[in-house]
């Protein structure tokens, strides 16, 4: 605000009333004057600093807006920052656990719970002499590629991948709330079928590449009751199982025949209708009293097993090129094998009668 | 002289003139504020002619914090031969834009972004 005409016209009327001698009838008149000469003097300072100080507050007012702004920006970028991070965490993780994660169920040292459920283990026969005389580059990128392929598997059924260890990997099913526990020991299995099929032609693959041995995986599966829960240091917790029933899974693990499946009777009883399997006898694990029944899958009962060598189209069919070994052909792979070789012969008898 | 709290500090150094910001400052109020405000007073006053704060490990200031740097901008106005050097980072998104914004309230304070 400009007040420098307002001064200058005060300044006339004070010089004048200081120069002219008054009349008596204006002296106090022009004392009343002088007085409110000065009261608008104090006024006018006053303004001029209520003026200041409403700039600085409009500044600090911008200031503050411009810095709320900013912080708001800096929220958004994060934000964005956490819900990418969330999204690959949804990847890495199964559904279940990722859920349990973001609603904060997973508090260390929370409540462990007791729950049946399906374990699977699974690893590589002879992987020590196998790997002996690998460099440390072709190891690395074998146990990736075997280890993207498998858990890959394990997502797609829907199974926890508890951990890898060494060559081996555990899995287990049956832990999501409100899941039918047959369907989730079958998908178990399932999953067991697929391993052992991807083993096939991952083996079939490294053999391509020069890659000499006898690649194959045993499986153990196991249903019974675990502790489940988040278990170790506040620093680093897994999600694990523990149990006599993980052990026992373990245990079946070792005693499967290359390239097989052995699943317990507790497991057995709920895929039977769905699986067909071979009576392999009781046997005596540590941990467990009584002797457990031991069964080795054959197949998934209907299915298109044959699949594993054969693709078919429309034109026809693609066998894949098959290197079969009496010694060590295993019961599942001997199966898919004929399947697909029925399969192949129905589809040329077909073709045949055709024409 | 230094306040701390549970994730932040503000400490000063009387032999090396320097303040130091560092943590997440997030009080409630100027009031909560003002222990903060009194200090980086008594500090300008100590110093015989420069104070150097170091807001570059100060990842977030909220509103009433910048207010009470805006006010303690607004003091500086009034101290006799001082001057005030800020030194804040681009890497801390806020800092650039609000400390830059108390070079509006007096020409005693130099800031340095690295």
């Amino acid at each position: 605000m400009d007040y420098s005409e307002f001064d200058q016209e005060i300044g006339i009327v004070s010089d004048l009333l200081e120069t002219q001698a008054p009349l008596s009838a204006f002296e106090e008149g022009a004392r009343w004057m002088k007085q409110m000469i000065s009261h608008m003097r104090n006024l006018k300072q006053l303004l001029e600093q209520t003026h200041r100080e409403l700039a600085d507050l409009r500044l600090m007012h911008e200031s503050t807006i411009e810095h709320a702004t900013e912080i708001e920006n800096e929220l958004e970028h994060k934000n964005a920052r956490i819900t990418e991070l969330t999204y690959r965490l949804r990847k890495y993780l199964p559904e279940a656990l990722y859920d349990q994660v973001m609603d904060g169920q997973l508090e260390s040292g929370g409540p462990h719970l007791r729950k049946r459920l399906t374990i699977l283990f699974s690893d590589i026969v002879e992987f020590t002499t196998l790997t002996d005389h690998l460099e440390p580059e072709m190891l690395s990128e074998i146990l990736n590629s075997y280890f993207d392929s498998m858990a890959g598997l394990v997502n797609k059924w829907g199974g926890v991948i508890d951990k890898f260890i060494g060559d081996a990997v555990m899995v287990f099913f049956g832990d999501k709330a409100g899941s039918d526990f047959k369907i989730e020991t079958e998908k178990c299995v399932l999953l067991a079928i697929e391993m052992q099929q991807q083993m096939t032609l991952l083996r079939q693959r490294w053999a391509d590449d020069g890659l000499l041995g006898d690649w194959r995986i045993r499986i153990g599966i196991n249903t019974g009751y675990c502790t489940l829960g988040s278990f170790g240091s506040e620093k680093r917790m897994d999600y694990t199982i523990i149990g006599g029933q993980v052990n026992a899974a373990s245990r079946l693990e070792h005693m499967a025949p290359p390239g097989g499946i052995l699943i317990s009777g507790s497991t057995h009883l709920l895929v039977a209708d769905r699986i067909e399997c071979l009576p392999r006898g009781a046997v005596t694990l540590k941990g467990i009293h009584q002797p457990v029944d031991t069964f080795e899958v054959v197949r998934e009962r209907d299915s298109a097993a044959h699949r594993a060598f054969l693709d078919e189209s429309e034109r026809g069919f693609h066998l894949r090129s098959v290197r079969f070994d009496h010694a060590t052909a295993s019961r599942i792979e001997r199966a898919e094998l004929r399947l697909a070789c029925q399969r192949a012969l129905q589809i040329l008898q077909e073709t045949e009668s055709d024409s | 002289m230094s306040i701390k709290g549970d994730n932040y500090s503000v400490e000063f150094n009387g032999t090396s003139n320097l303040i130091v910001f560092s943590g997440v400052l997030r009080l409630q109020g100027k009031e909560h504020y003002q222990a903060i405000y009194d200090l980086l007073v008594k500090a300008v006053n100590e110093v015989s002619s420069t104070l150097k704060i170091d807001m570059t490990k100060l990842e977030f200031l909220n509103s009433s914090g910048i207010s009470s740097l805006c006010l303690f901008a607004i003091y500086l106005r009034s101290v006799v031969g001082k001057r005030v050097i800020i030194t804040g980072t681009t890497t801390i998104a806020w800092q650039a834009k609000s400390l830059a914004n108390l070079l509006k309230f007096t020409d005693k304070i130099e800031l340095k972004l690295i």
